[in-house]
């Protein structure tokens, strides 16, 4: 006890006082965090670079396999490299993307002018939004404020806290069907509180770890409990009807999916703090001399809601009633407004002279979070284009043995498998199940199992993105805060993939039976 | 505003050409086939030697005509008597053309075999990376319908392929893929295309780039150096920092 109150000065003593530790100007996304390295991290540093020239070469110069065009295998060798650097960082990351793209235009994987467009993709370009939209929620203390009276109502212990934006990013995600808004909205909340319980971008501990990785983990495993959750989402139900027939509603897949996604989360709350990244007992709670009664009095202090704050709220309020409205666009304004312009639109607003907030200089713009995702975009986008994506998956397939005879469970279980971890080699959601969902159909067409009780089952995987920081735009923007490494995220992906598999699995034992979907 | 005319007037020439040859083979219709395979094996020096097998489902009165890219040296006929089998013009264009009796036709296979020299680009200087241009065309100008087409473009030995810029038919939607594989063949690499119907006037087309499968080992040496000046020069990563003074953000 006498260890956790000491623990507790000590950070707030360290940190500079309440001030400091929640003044967000101090931890700006545009610089490049500087963490500390473990032992095993440095070591994954040091033989890292040697260990991706490897690969790499291993790949470029092996005798081409029939199925693959040479500038697949070219490809698939940069973007290995990349992998292998992005897990181990024998250099930052956005370097390793930059390498990246050279790399796919030296060695003929993909054209120059592909390569360089990447970075005018929607994405890119929502991220941009989306941040200047986040810095208006910084600059006006609106989320400070929101995070005072989260943590004021819930933060009395870390378990608490944690549970709290869960069930935040599941209230939102029904809502706004892009992952990447939701991260932003809530990353300026998360900052503070991670900072009330001492984990700054410069001085990370537990808690932070795992209320990032947590809700690294929400945003994208809640969108899997609804059809309309991500764009992937609706293409696989697409997919999945052109190519069998069959129909699947709304419902069907909440009704299926969605307790499968609540038991996951629930697990993965209740083991992430307690066995993949222990909380040490004084990061179970605010390090804050005084504990939640200065946090009250900070509050207090901040006084009435501020005409900026207001602004700030109706701005953000207009761009998330467009990303909810989305459906309604058509009949309203006779076009749709796509979450990228809804962002833009704020993002003017916000610029407006006397109407806005902030001026550009104020933005928070972390631009080497745009080239490690351009960088990731291109590898991704060249193993699709390329065909090395779609040849790697068959040929998992065709050594795998599934023919007929084999037992449905078996199947299942490969089909769920592959699927889930597939996401690991994948940039982008919607690129993974336009190549996985057909295979997944073929299979079950071939071995005369019903096609949506493996269809269905593996789609509810399409969300599950939350191995590396390249494999979802959430990922990127959380993980631009430096309060995880790439190892952390790793191990609690891993786990909680895996877990997924075991859930789905049982799942398709039991509930989706009930349900009809599996045999 | 030059390059929509440019594809304006190409599109205009695809379709008088496509025109003019199902004119020269109208007297051809009503006849079908219930395979068309076609193999090009390719050379280094750019030749070809091109064997099509035909099954006929259904005969007609009219002799049946085979686009071709250039005047081929010496045809070889199997199936049909070799009279029956000749080059033909129709306007500068060359054409085999075979005479398919009728009352012979159901179930008979008919296969020629020629050589056509300079069949890709193989000699002068390749275009960047080694690469150079190998285009395929069929356009089903005979037929009322081709059950099963196939074609096998088998490249010289040693050589790979590098990509693949365009293929007709384009896969009608997402998620599906254009029926081209790439698969090995005696030691050598062969694109096979495949469809399941080719009707009259239909076409298959594919654009790709080829080139030698040997890679220049330049690379590989300086990768291992700079993998070997790494271990050596950077051994301080692997200090824990408590050393050096802690690092300031700017």
């Amino acid at each position: 006890m006498a260890d956790m109150t000491q623990g507790r000065d000590a950070a707030a003593t360290a940190g500079g006082g309440l001030d400091d530790l929640l003044d967000l100007d101090k931890h700006k996304l545009a610089q490049v965090p500087e963490r500390k390295a473990n032992a095993a991290e440095r070591w994954m540093k040091y033989l890292g670079l040697p260990l991706g020239i490897a690969v790499f070469l291993l790949v470029f110069y092996m005798p081409l396999p029939a199925g693959l065009t040479a500038s697949g295998q070219a490809v698939l060798a940069c973007f290995a490299l990349a992998l292998v650097w992005w897990v181990c960082e024998p250099v930052p990351t956005y370097l390793t993307s930059l390498i990246l793209m050279i790399a796919l235009v030296f060695t003929d994987g993909w054209d120059q002018e592909h390569v360089l467009g990447v970075l005018g993709f929607d994405v890119i370009w929502l991220n941009v939004m989306a941040f200047v939209l986040s810095s208006i929620l910084v600059k006006t203390a609106l989320a400070k404020r929101l995070a005072l009276n989260l943590i004021i109502r819930f933060g009395h212990s870390a378990s608490k806290m944690l549970l709290a934006f869960l069930v935040l990013q599941l209230c939102l995600a029904p809502l706004i069907p892009a992952t990447a808004p939701r991260a932003v909205m809530t990353l300026p909340l998360m900052m503070v509180v991670a900072a009330i319980y001492g984990s700054t971008s410069d001085k990370v501990n537990g808690f932070g770890r795992n209320l990032f990785l947590q809700n690294l983990l929400g945003v994208n495993i809640f969108s899997s409990g609804f059809m309309t959750g991500s764009t992937a989402n609706l293409i696989a139900i697409s997919l999945i009807m052109s190519l069998s027939g069959e129909k699947v509603f709304y419902t069907d897949w909440m009704f299926a999916n969605l307790p499968v996604v609540l038991v996951t989360m629930l697990l993965a709350w209740f083991l992430g703090p307690r066995l993949l990244i222990r909380l040490k007992p004084e990061e179970r709670r605010p390090v804050i001399a005084g504990g939640i009664e200065t946090l009250k009095r900070q509050l207090e202090r901040m006084g009435k809601v501020s005409f900026n704050e207001k602004k700030a709220a109706a701005i953000f309020g207009l761009v998330i009633f467009l990303w909810v409205t989305d459906r309604f666009h058509m009949a309203w304004f006779g076009f749709e407004i796509n979450p990228v312009m809804a962002a833009m639109a704020g993002a003017v607003i916000t610029f407006l002279p006397k109407v806005g907030i902030i001026k550009w200089n104020e933005a928070d713009i972390p631009w080497h979070l745009m080239l490690f995702s351009a960088g990731a975009y291109a590898g991704g986008l060249a193993l699709d284009n390329s065909g090395a994506a779609r040849w790697a998956i068959d040929n998992l397939f065709r050594h795998l043995h599934v023919g007929p005879g084999t037992n449905f469970w078996v199947v299942y279980v490969i089909v769920i498998a592959a699927n889930m971890y597939a996401h690991i080699f994948f940039t982008s959601k919607t690129m993974r199940v336009i190549i996985m969902m057909p295979i997944v159909v073929a299979v079950a067409q071939q071995l005369g199992f019903p096609v949506l009780a493996l269809a269905l089952p593996a789609a509810f995987t399409t969300d599950w993105v939350i191995t590396l920081p390249i494999n979802a735009k959430p990922n990127v923007i959380f993980f631009s805060t430096g309060q995880f490494s790439v190892l952390d995220n790793i191990k609690y992906g891993f786990v909680v993939s895996t877990l997924g598999i075991i859930i789905l699995t049982l799942a398709g034992m039991t509930w989706f039976r009930f349900l009809g979907i599996t045999p | 505003m030059s390059a929509g005319k440019g594809t304006m007037m190409r599109a205009l020439t695809g379709a008088a050409a496509l025109l003019l040859l199902l004119g020269a083979a109208m007297p051809a219709r009503g006849q079908e086939l219930s395979r068309y395979e076609e193999t090009v094996t390719l050379e280094a020096d750019g030749s070809a030697r091109v064997r099509v097998v035909l099954q006929v489902r259904r005969g007609g009165a009219a002799p049946v005509l085979l686009p071709l890219r250039a005047a081929p040296g010496a045809l070889r006929a199997e199936g049909i008597d070799p009279a029956s089998a000749r080059i033909v013009h129709r306007g500068s264009r060359p054409f085999i053309e075979l005479d398919l009796a009728p009352e012979s036709s159901p179930g008979r296979t008919v296969a020629v075999e020629y050589s056509l020299p300079g069949y890709f680009k193989a000699g002068g200087r390749p275009g960047p990376f080694g690469n150079r241009k190998l285009d395929y065309r069929f356009a089903n100008v005979s037929f009322a319908a081709v059950d099963r087409f196939s074609a096998a473009l088998v490249l010289p030995d040693g050589w790979v392929f590098n990509a693949v810029s365009r293929f007709v038919p384009e896969p009608e939607k997402e998620g599906m893929v254009a029926p081209f594989a790439i698969a090995r063949a005696g030691g050598r690499l062969a694109g096979r295309i495949e469809l399941s119907r080719l009707g009259l006037g239909e076409e298959v087309a594919l654009s790709c780039t080829v080139r030698s499968g040997r890679r220049s080992p330049w690379l590989l040496f300086a990768l291992a150096v700079l993998a070997a000046a790494w271990l050596l020069f950077y051994r301080d990563v692997l200090q824990d920092g408590r050393r050096a003074p802690p690092a300031k953000l700017p």
